[in-house]
């Protein structure tokens, strides 16, 4: 094998990659009631599916902008119609403390969203994720909390490619 | 009587009638400014007990490590606050532990006397009202304003007379009024983001991940912290700052609600990280979204633990 580049394909205008992680009971209904129905929305998110809004952990949140994702959308069910009750209540709580001190440590407003899509809004998740994309699209790719030491300079991986042969 | 009498005829009681089995305490450290924990089991010891301006520590941090026993503990209005949370938070019964409350106009910082004194040795500190007489090794003798000298966090403070206390040692101090929101917070909240993220970043570039601000807080009670979880790895320890603010930022997150601003993570940390802002800040948050604040009252829950029906939620779309 020989050392060679890694090639990246060259994008000629950047997108965003949104990390989406939806309820199981609403939001991915929603996302699925707005595929079946074929509403176009923009392909940037990519769906985690959870139990519940309430099983978001802020630390999701925190890595997946560590890990260099341009956006974060979390969405669950409407205010009382929690499948486990209470899940979104709590995590509402969780989420309005959350957005406060990212943005007071300096993380840009729109990065990381939130919002409720029932199972029976396939249009409002479109929109949502319309609404989100473009937000990001204007922010700009993530450059704040992401972590870089696998930024691993293309010499060393050269090097690394040489050994293994 | 001074309060220091009182203190230690109030232990030396309490133990000899075996309504506690240890008193948590302060006695004289290295050094006429330095104030260690001291943990006196026996009466005839409770002569080694001192209380003065440098007793800084926050001695609730050890009453979760004593449960089981019964335990008397010297606290300062802050730190009464920390001893509230961990009984509401089930951590420990109010009837296990006797509060000795301890009013207190702030504690010294010792980089304030360090300078004052330029780098002199002091054998003795005395305070005068609101003056700290500084006798030094040298004979020399330096007088310092006691607001001059006390932790800038201190000059903040709104619990400065203990309010759950069994017993109370020595006389309640004026308590002025404060700001609602910390002037610090405030100010860099008025900051464009590019700027409120330089400061971040600044700040959390010289931490070194110690963990001193952990170690030292109260409130951080698991046994398993999410910082030495192996599986899953939450956090990795790198010398990558996004690590760093990983780690921060979690630890706000897990003390919503919770810190009670009594600044020993501030007075531990050996970099000085400026984590006094960002802890007034999430205060602040706290009391403005879900009007609560932390170790005032045994019954009311924290925040996160419980929610409103109408809870604000016009920030989701």
């Amino acid at each position: 094998m020989t050392a060679s580049e890694p090639q990246v394909a060259e994008t000629p205008e950047w997108e965003p990659k949104i990390v989406a992680f939806l309820c199981n009971w609403c939001s991915y209904a929603g996302a699925d009631l707005a595929g079946v129905s074929r509403i176009q929305y923009p392909a940037n998110v990519r769906v985690i599916r959870v139990p519940c809004s309430g099983r978001v952990n802020p630390m999701f949140i925190l890595r997946a902008l560590q890990q260099g994702v341009d956006g974060v959308l979390v969405s669950g069910c409407h205010p009382g119609d929690c499948h486990y009750l209470t899940g979104n209540y709590h995590a509402r709580r969780r989420f309005a403390v959350l957005k406060r001190l990212l943005e007071f440590c300096g993380i840009e407003e729109g990065r990381v969203q939130f919002s409720w899509v029932s199972a029976s809004e396939g249009q409002k998740f479109a929109d949502v994720v319309t609404d989100v994309t473009e937000k990001i699209h204007q922010l700009g790719p993530a450059t704040r909390l992401v972590k870089h030491l696998w930024d691993v300079p293309s010499s060393v991986l050269a090097a690394l490619e040489t050994d293994e042969s | 009587m001074s309060a220091e009498t009182t203190l230690r005829e109030i232990a030396a009681d309490l133990l000899g009638t075996g309504k506690v089995d240890v008193v948590v305490g302060y006695r004289r450290g290295d050094g006429a400014l330095v104030a260690t924990p001291a943990f006196v089991s026996d009466p005839a010891e409770a002569d080694v007990l001192v209380f003065d301006v440098t007793c800084e520590n926050n001695l609730a941090n050890y009453l979760h490590r004593l449960e089981g026993r019964k335990v008397a503990v010297v606290v300062k209005g802050c730190d009464e606050r920390s001893v509230i949370g961990l009984i509401q938070e089930g951590q420990i019964a109010r009837d296990d532990v006797v509060i000795l409350g301890t009013p207190c106009s702030g504690v010294i910082d010792p980089e304030a006397t360090t300078a004052l004194t330029k780098g002199g040795e002091v054998a003795e500190a005395v305070q005068e009202g609101a003056t700290l007489v500084l006798r030094l090794s040298s004979g020399e003798e330096v007088l310092g304003d006691l607001c001059e000298l006390i932790h800038p966090g201190c000059r903040e403070c709104s619990v400065r007379n203990p309010r759950h206390a069994d017993h109370l040692i020595g006389d309640l101090v004026d308590q002025p009024s404060m700001p609602d929101v910390s002037p610090d917070v405030t100010r860099v909240e008025a900051m464009p983001t590019g700027k409120r993220w330089e400061y971040f970043q600044r700040e959390m570039g010289k931490c070194i991940l110690c963990f001193a601000c952990r170690s030292v807080c109260p409130a951080c009670y698991c046994n398993a912290c999410f910082t030495d979880s192996s599986q899953p790895k939450w956090m990795s320890k790198s010398s990558d700052p996004s690590d760093t603010m990983f780690f921060h930022l979690t630890r706000l997150l897990h003390l919503t609600g919770r810190c009670t601003g009594c600044g020993a993570c501030v007075r531990a940390c050996p970099v000085n990280v400026d984590l006094r802002l960002y802890n007034d800040k999430l205060r602040n948050d706290v009391k403005d979204v879900f009007e609560f604040e932390a170790g005032l009252d045994p019954e009311i829950p924290a925040p996160l633990s419980c929610f409103r029906l109408d809870d604000k939620d016009d920030f989701i779309k």
